[in-house]
């Protein structure tokens, strides 16, 4: 635990302020704020905000929320912390805050709070066509590493799966989840779809498909009451790559086990082969980011 | 004059498209959040419902998918409003069953008459 509870800087006489002194009601309204001319329009409530900095890992007292010299906010930065990582989230300025340098106190503070608390790399991932902030991170030597897609199924339920007679599904027990998320797996996950993430997120539910070639897979996935997220997929034996065959097999059993519910993955690579699979079972690309990372 | 829906959180838009709305003769009801959008669509059985496609709660895809789907909700116009690029938010609207989209930032003097055209054609179906 450091010292200091919380860092400040000055700069055209904003501060920076750890975001831990906020309630969550108030960093989520400025957080709305930061987003109301956003390319891709993302609001978030407390509740909302509560379960994002748990499930990815925030550090609160290393976030800042810029203030100006009358106290009004004028931006957010969030900084998630693992395995000596700081990911940058929720970066933003509200629209009166921006063109002043800003967006340099935010960042120097940011990776300042990181350094000193022992991280060596930094990471984040920014919305395609966002160029005021990829220049911003460019500046600050982050160096693009992939091209990342936001992807959605909604609901079908008309939609219907017969598997193979020598195809079995079989339902995982939560102990089995986890083991199989710890394995090293075969995709390379972004910050969001790591398995941290994705145990923090809970609510998750599993199956494994088997048949009589040996060919033996599973799918976990979040299940939420209206929305699946966070699936993951892989053999349950080593972390060789699905064949897409296989891939649409474990997709095809939880949407006719859940029809009604509508889909997000969130943060697939376009080369991933899984991306093939999710577009014949009419998942759309929404958007798209760009992964970026840099040596702190 | 019909009762319309406004589902969007951001105080400023919702109450602009409300002033075009009433001011175009239109009874406007607004809810800030998804869930309180459905209940809202539940009990005062709006004519049709404008839904912005970002909500802080559960987004406007889960909205609408919800009312067509499992509310089996298909005679009631829902028109997208959001600031989506037009391609993905068209590819979007037809893939959820919305009726149309409205891109934003709304146009002052083309929205009512937009809104009205939805219900236009959502009259001349039944």
């Amino acid at each position: 635990m450091l010292k200091q509870p919380h860092y400040q800087s000055q700069s055209n006489q904003a501060i920076a302020k750890s975001a831990i002194h906020f309630d969550y009601e108030t960093l989520a309204q400025i957080y709305n704020k930061t987003r109301t001319d956003y390319i891709v329009p993302m609001p978030m409530n407390a509740k909302g905000l509560i379960q994002y900095v748990a499930h990815y890992d925030i550090d609160l007292e290393a976030s800042i929320v810029v203030m100006d010299s009358e106290n009004k906010p004028l931006g957010l930065g969030m900084l998630g912390r693992r395995d000596h990582r700081a990911w940058i989230t929720r970066l933003g300025l509200v629209p009166q805050g921006r063109g002043k340098g800003l967006g340099n106190l935010m960042m120097d503070t940011l990776f300042q709070n990181a350094r000193e608390r022992g991280d060596t790399e930094s990471q984040l991932e920014v919305i395609k066509d966002n160029d005021p902030a990829h220049h911003l991170f460019i500046k600050y030597g982050f160096t693009p590493t992939r091209e990342l897609l936001i992807i959605r199924r909604p609901i079908n339920p008309n939609f219907t799966y017969q598997p193979d007679e020598d195809v079995q599904f079989t339902k995982l027990d939560t102990d089995t989840i986890e083991r199989y998320l710890h394995q090293q797996r075969a995709d390379t996950p972004s910050w969001i779809e790591e398995t941290p993430s994705i145990i923090n997120a809970g609510n998750l539910e599993g199956y494994q498909m088997n048949d009589d070639s040996g060919v033996s897979a599973w799918i976990i996935f979040q299940n939420n009451p209206f929305k699946i997220s966070h699936i993951v997929m892989g053999h349950s034996h080593d972390k060789k790559f699905l064949s897409g065959r296989i891939m649409k097999s474990l997709l095809s059993y939880i949407h006719q086990l859940y029809p009604m519910k509508d889909t997000i993955v969130e943060n697939v690579p376009p080369n991933d082969p899984s991306w093939v699979s999710y577009q014949d079972l009419s998942y759309i690309e929404t958007f798209r980011r760009i992964e970026m990372v840099c040596t702190l | 004059m019909s009762k319309i829906l406004v589902i969007d959180d951001h105080f400023p838009n919702a109450r602009l498209a409300e002033k075009l709305l009433v001011k175009a003769g239109h009874e406007v009801i607004i809810a800030y959040d998804g869930e309180t959008g459905l209940e809202m669509f539940m009990s005062e059985k709006p004519d049709l419902l404008l839904v912005d496609m970002g909500l802080p709660d559960m987004d406007g895809q889960t909205v609408v998918g919800l009312l067509r789907h499992s509310y089996k909700i298909m005679n009631i116009p829902i028109v997208a409003y959001t600031a989506w690029p037009q391609e993905i938010a068209e590819e979007m609207v037809e893939s959820y069953g919305c009726n149309g989209v409205i891109l934003k930032p709304i146009d002052i003097h083309t929205f009512a008459s937009e809104v009205n055209a939805y219900l236009l054609i959502a009259q001349a179906s039944v």
